[in-house]
Parts: C-alpha cells; structure tokens; sequence
C-alpha cells in the first residue's frame, strides 16, 4: 500500500518503477557504504572534535540508508527481490567505497564531493509527486548541510595547509572525480529522464551534474584545483552496477 | 600535517538554552580551526540534548571582570 493517497508507485509506467527503484537502492546503497566509512573514523581523524563529527555524520548516512530502502516495499513485483535493503551480497555504490579509506584525504575528499552529489540528486526531489521519497529528501538534505560544512570546511584546511596534505588531498580529488561525475549517469540517461518525466525529480542526468559542480566549483576554484572539464570515462561506466569498472 | 590541523589552538566555548527564556548556559569547550567547523564540532559533540538554541564564541574574545583587573585598568587608564 502506497503512503501517499495521491500518487502510488504502480500506477507509474514499468520502465518509470524500474528507475526509481534504481534510484532508491543506488542511493541508498551509497550512504550505506558512506555511513561504514565515516564510521571507521569515529576514533581516528586528526581531532577527537572531528572524530565525534565523523561519528554523527556516520549515523546520519546510516540513519538515511534505513529510511530509504522502506520505500522500496512500495514496488509490488520487487518484494521479493529485497527484504529490507541492507542484507544483500551486492551493493551498487561507487567503486571507491569499496575499500576503507586509507588516509585522511581519502575521508575529506570523499566527505566533500560524494555527500554534496548525493544531496544534489535529493534535493531534485524536493517537489516530488512521491510524497514519501519527498518527506524524507527535505529531511535528509537539512542534516547534510552539517556534511557540507564539514567536507568544505576540512577540504579547505587540507588545501590551504600546502606541502604533502595539499598534494594528497588534490591526488584524492582527482581519482575520484571522474566516478563521482558519473554517478549522474550518461547524459540523456533514460532513467533518471523518465522520474523527471514523471515529476519524480525535476532533473536529468546533465542538470544534475551542473548542479553538482555549481555546488563544488567555488570551493575548488577558492583552494585553486583546477578540476577536467574533459570526457568522462563512459566506456567504462557500468550502468548496470552504477560505478566505474576500473578492472576492465 | 600541520600543527595547527591536528591541534587547533583556536578555543570556542559553547552555550545553549534548552526552551525560549532559559539563560543561556555554558556547556563546554570545543577546538576548531575556525568558525564553520567549530559550528559543526559544537552541534554534533553536545547533541545529547535537543537545545532550543546553542552559541559558539571564540573563548578570547571574552574579557575578564575582577575586581584585581578593574582596578589595574583604573590604574593604568
């Protein structure tokens, strides 16, 4: 049974289902993984200020993850395809999360554009005629703007600090941007072109990646990364997982 | 990493009311590197409450009122 009286998950075209339970588990997969890895950090960053904020950023991706994967119990023909969301074998999240993080850089810069894409793609749903995937992006987005101001806040203190942290963070920045471009989709994708068809979201995969980089550019251009503004990696973009193949 | 990132001399100290009217209550210290991140460190170190309103200030900002220091700025106008 939809929560919404006005607007029920079935009575979207298939293929419209099919993306948006797409989204949701693509969404949520990624703060999941997001959630594990700030919580490895919640006794290991440079502070115990920032290691307490690592912690509470960690419950609130977690937190995220169990309020979206419900949602996922509105598709009739998937019930069976998931429990609850976060017993599975496979998780759809960017390659880099597969792995704990390595250093410090690897948690700010992943802090700084990760967070801020996810939060981009919620608040596209800010309007949406899916009352429940709306209620919970508002709330969501409120509480990451702390996430925002944490990943700037230390992105500029590691850029700004010069030497070997500048250089580790800006190496970091630069693996991970290209995937974290991509998880917009190619442009015109069809999925995320049909949910704003459908006023589920109000943007495609383009739209988004400019609001993504409207967010990011004045911090990058503030510290002086000059980010690529080349072709992005397509050939390797896995649409079916939603990551970069980097073993290919 | 930097001294200053690892150890930030910069002190804040927290105040927080818990319902519109309360006084405004000093309920800890928190380190920071500036004034963003000592917003997120004073939020998410001292949410065990759901504060009507919390407050940061750089702790030197404030100044000293004693009778010892009234009476040397007296001295020393």
């Amino acid at each position: 049974m939809s929560q919404d009286t006005a607007f029920s998950v079935g009575s979207l075209p298939r293929g419209a289902q099919r993306a948006l339970y797409n989204l949701i588990t693509i969404v949520g997969d990624n703060k999941f993984r997001l959630g594990v890895r700030y919580a490895e950090y919640c006794n290991a960053a440079p502070t115990i200020e920032a290691s307490i904020a690592a912690a509470a950023m960690a419950q609130d991706e977690l937190g995220h993850t169990r309020n979206l994967f419900p949602l996922l119990r509105e598709f009739e023909w998937a019930r069976d395809e998931e429990e609850d969301g976060i017993a599975r074998a496979h998780y759809r999240n960017l390659s880099f999360l597969d792995q704990s993080f390595e250093k410090w850089a690897d948690f700010v810069s992943v802090n700084f554009l990760l967070d801020q894409a996810i939060t981009t793609i919620l608040a596209s749903a800010h309007e949406s005629r899916f009352t429940a995937l709306k209620q919970r992006s508002r709330k969501m987005v409120v509480e990451e703007r702390f996430h925002t101001l944490y990943g700037t806040g230390w992105f500029k203190s590691l850029a700004m600090a010069g030497g070997a942290a500048r250089a580790e963070l800006e190496g970091r920045t630069r693996a991970l941007w290209d995937e974290v471009l991509c998880f917009f989709g190619p442009a015109g994708n069809a999925g995320l072109q049909v949910l704003k068809d459908e006023d589920v979201l109000d943007a495609g995969s383009e739209e988004l990646r400019a609001r993504f980089l409207e967010r990011v550019s004045p911090t990058l251009t503030d510290v002086g990364f000059s980010m690529s503004g080349g072709e992005l990696p397509w050939p390797l973009w896995d649409l079916q997982a939603w990551r970069l193949n980097r073993a290919t | 990493m930097s001294q200053e990132l690892l150890h930030p001399r910069q002190k804040y100290d927290v105040f927080a009311r818990r319902a519109a009217g309360d006084p405004l209550t000093m309920i800890g210290t928190i380190y920071a590197p500036d004034d963003n991140l000592a917003r997120v460190y004073a939020f998410t170190t001292y949410n065990e409450d759901p504060w009507y309103e919390v407050q940061i200030a750089p702790h030197d900002a404030f100044v000293t009122v004693s009778r010892n220091e009234v009476l040397q700025v007296a001295d020393n106008p």
